[in-house]
């Protein structure tokens, strides 16, 4: 089957600025890819040049085999767009927008009634169809946004930053339609956000943006694998023969006496289950391995034979914050 | 598109008010005073041309006319005058001939009320017979004078000792002279019509200032035509639509047929409101011509026109704020030039020639031809191409401005 979207060089310029640089991916039939980026890094830019909504500087690129400029309207019709601003009628019921959007596609008749029924139900909103989207909470109006993208059934779904400023329970229902659209309708949808546990949790693959370019792209696995785990082991004792040996361990990178680390230097969601109330004397032992999970029963495991208590465990595993980190010098959100 | 247009704009109270309402109040809150004017001495409008520039003589006859009060005379230049006579936009010119100033028991001049035949045969009997007094008034004057100067030219060529004049040769030779004026007057007044075929209408002043305002505001909706285009380009839902395989140009019709209904609504409405409203209010009722199809042309070009100059500010403005600042100050502005709220046959010349360039202007002699003056479709076609063609124009120019990114 040929790729859903082959994205091949595109720039878009604003002026002399390029908000995109030179932008290449491929995404496969059924595939939720992930935009990652901070502020500006042209998530968005993207996603109008592949909807038509911008002409693109120079590149290309094809939606389902049709060029986005010479096949406009066939590429148009393969692709449905969720943009990240709320674009809906406020005045106008749910079921009205809807139905206006259906009819843009061609939609009418028993047909567009039928779907936007369906779309109104994807999405839990079937109650309030007929309310008009400005009495809406800030959740039901995003849900509604994203019904508005789906009536024409589109292969290619863009979802730009679905989830931005709404209540958990809008955002469970946003990802729960998102799975059931790629997995019971094989919907492929590329989606943005600069949370990069959505993108952890929803993606088969990421590209990170920054500052119009791709600086990474893979799957979110090993995206993570290219950075190490750590360890941090409050111990009674730790001599240098015993960070020897926990070196030689394997599954463990590296083993150096730490400072004790204070609570307050570490990022919040970096910090974990952090040590509890450590006794006065005990040593610090950081410890970097490619995989955590079974670095850690290898050296719980040489701790106990040689009989060494621990005071303190904690595991900061590598994430794509990390990884975005690591990559740029900067951190997703500011 | 456009059934979406048409439900929003039904949510929007505020503009809903603003495009029918408003209108409503206006032609209310102008015509009653005329009204109260109309009830009381309403001096009849006389156009002037004068032939016989800077003769005292005629100055003096133009300000012997103002004076019976019962008319207002406005000079105006020739070539203007007969343009609007033939068009209709006068219904009666008083035309002071070359040689005025030379009257004299020699000569006899012509003063010609040329009319309209549209003009109501009452009034201009009226008009004649003060035209005709006013004229025989200064031709006895000036009869007197001459006949006095003729004794004067006697005196000087008889010979010193026959230079005795009594007082009965005076006498004599006045009352010979009112005799000579009533059997051969100096001024006669001759009346003509105008060559152009129309029928009698009976009108009132509601033929006039109901069109005028109806035009006003038609135009005045090419601002919520701006406002929405504008609005919706502003809005994420713009770009939905730009994603969608929907061509530009029927998104931008789709913008467009809405406010065309509502222009084409706007009209009827106001319409509606002078035949059926102002006469239990004691006002004239609007009488709609005799040239149905010629009406509903009108006002449906008079709506494109609107629409196209909606476009136009569209494509000129790039923020909601711009767009409704622009329209505000350009549809008021041209609303008054147009002759709107003042007719533009009363303007002076280089304003009517400034006039002549808003749509509103050829809207506007398009509803007097065919409701004040009973035209019909032959009557108003200029009009209609030139109010087509200014439409067409702002449309294009709108288009080719606007920026759909
Ligand atoms: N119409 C425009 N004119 C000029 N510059 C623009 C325009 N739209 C966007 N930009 C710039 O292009 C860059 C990329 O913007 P874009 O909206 O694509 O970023 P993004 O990754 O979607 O950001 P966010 O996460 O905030 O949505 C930014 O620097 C932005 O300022
Ligand atoms: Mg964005």
């Amino acid at each position: 089957m040929p790729p859903i979207l082959e994205v091949s060089d595109l720039v878009r310029k604003y002026g002399d600025f390029a908000a995109v640089d030179g932008v290449s991916f491929t995404m496969q039939e059924g595939e939720v890819f992930g935009l990652l980026g901070p502020n500006g890094a042209g998530k968005t830019t993207v996603i109008s040049v592949l909807t038509g909504v911008l002409p693109p500087t120079s590149g290309t690129a094809r939606i389902g085999g049709h060029d986005i400029v010479r096949e406009q309207a066939a590429a148009k019709r393969l692709n449905g767009l969720v943009p990240q601003d709320l674009a809906l009628y406020p005045t106008l019921s749910a079921r009205d927008n809807l139905e206006f959007f259906g009819r843009i596609y061609g939609l009418s008749g028993a047909e567009l009634r039928g779907r936007v029924d369906a779309m109104l139900d994807l999405v839990g909103l079937e109650d309030r169809a007929d309310d008009p989207i400005e009495r809406y909470s800030g959740g039901m109006k995003r849900r509604a946004n994203i019904a508005a993208g789906l009536l024409h059934q589109p292969r290619l779904l863009f979802l730009d930053e679905p989830t931005v400023g709404v209540d958990p329970q809008s955002r469970h229902h946003i990802f729960e339609s998102v799975r059931r659209l790629n997995q019971e309708r094989g919907m492929s949808i590329l989606y943005t956000s600069h949370y990069m546990e959505e993108v952890e949790l929803l993606c088969d693959r990421v590209a990170i943006m920054d500052q119009g370019r791709i600086i990474a792209i893979d799957t979110v696995k090993s995206l993570v694998s290219m950075l190490a785990g750590v360890i941090h082991v409050g111990l009674r004792k730790a001599d240098e023969e015993l960070l020897r040996a926990l070196a030689a361990l394997p599954t463990v990178n590296s083993a150096v006496d730490a400072p004790r680390p204070l609570r307050s230097s570490l990022p919040d969601d970096e910090a974990g289950d952090g040590p509890v109330a450590p006794p006065a004397d005990y040593q610090m032992v950081k410890l970097e391995a490619g995989d955590v999970q079974r670095s850690l029963v290898d050296v719980i495991a040489l701790l106990g034979q040689k009989g060494i208590e621990i005071v303190s465990l904690q595991v900061l595993e590598p994430n794509l914050e990390n990884v975005f980190l690591h990559l740029t010098g900067k951190r997703l959100r500011e | 598109m456009a059934l979406k247009d048409i439900k929003i704009l039904l949510r929007d109270r505020g503009s809903l008010v603003m495009s029918f309402v408003v209108p409503v109040a206006f032609i209310l809150a102008l015509s009653l005073p005329t009204l109260a004017a109309s009830s009381g001495s309403d001096a009849i409008l006389i156009p002037l041309v004068n032939r016989a520039q800077g003769d005292p003589l005629a100055d003096e006859f133009i300000a012997a006319l103002g004076d019976t009060g019962g008319l207002d005379v406005q000079v105006i230049e020739a070539e203007r005058a007969n343009a609007l006579l033939r068009e209709g936009d006068i219904r009666w010119l008083v035309e002071l001939p070359e040689d005025f100033g030379r009257m004299g028991l020699d000569h006899q001049v012509t003063v010609r009320l040329i009319a309209h035949p549209d003009a109501r045969p009452t009034t201009l009997e009226s008009i004649e017979r003060v035209l005709t007094g006013v004229a025989k008034g200064m031709a006895v004057n000036h009869q007197l004078l001459a006949a006095f100067e003729q004794l004067d030219v006697m005196m000087d060529a008889a010979p010193a000792e026959y230079r005795v004049f009594t007082s009965e040769t005076y006498i004599a030779q006045a009352r010979s002279q009112m005799e000579n004026s009533r059997s051969r007057p100096l001024v006669s007044v001759s009346e003509t019509q105008a060559l152009r075929a129309g029928r009698e209408l009976e009108f009132g002043a509601t033929n006039l200032t109901v069109p005028g305002f109806a035009v006003l505001f038609v135009f005045l909706t090419a601002q919520s035509t701006a406002l929405s285009i504008v609005q919706e380009k502003r809005a994420g839902t713009f770009r939905r639509i730009l994603a969608s395989p929907l061509s530009r140009s029927s998104l931008l019709l789709g913008k467009l047929i809405p406010n065309f209904i509502l222009c084409l609504l706007q009209v009827v409405f106001v319409f509606a409101v002078a035949i059926l409203v102002l006469p239990l209010l004691g006002l004239d009722r609007l009488s709609l011509g005799y040239d149905p199809f010629a009406l509903l042309l009108t006002t449906v070009l008079v709506a494109l026109c609107s629409t196209g100059l909606g476009l136009f500010i569209a494509g000129i403005a790039q923020t909601p704020t711009q767009a409704g600042a622009l329209s505000s100050v350009v549809l008021w502005v041209l609303g008054a030039l147009g002759g709107a709220f003042y007719p533009t046959f009363l303007m002076s010349g280089p304003l009517q020639t400034i006039s002549s360039l808003t749509p509103h202007a050829w809207a506007l002699r398009a509803y007097n031809t065919l409701l004040v003056y009973g035209g019909g479709l032959a009557d108003v076609l200029p009009e209609l191409a030139i109010l087509a063609g200014i439409g067409v124009a702002f449309a294009a120019i709108g288009t080719w401005r606007f920026s759909f990114e």
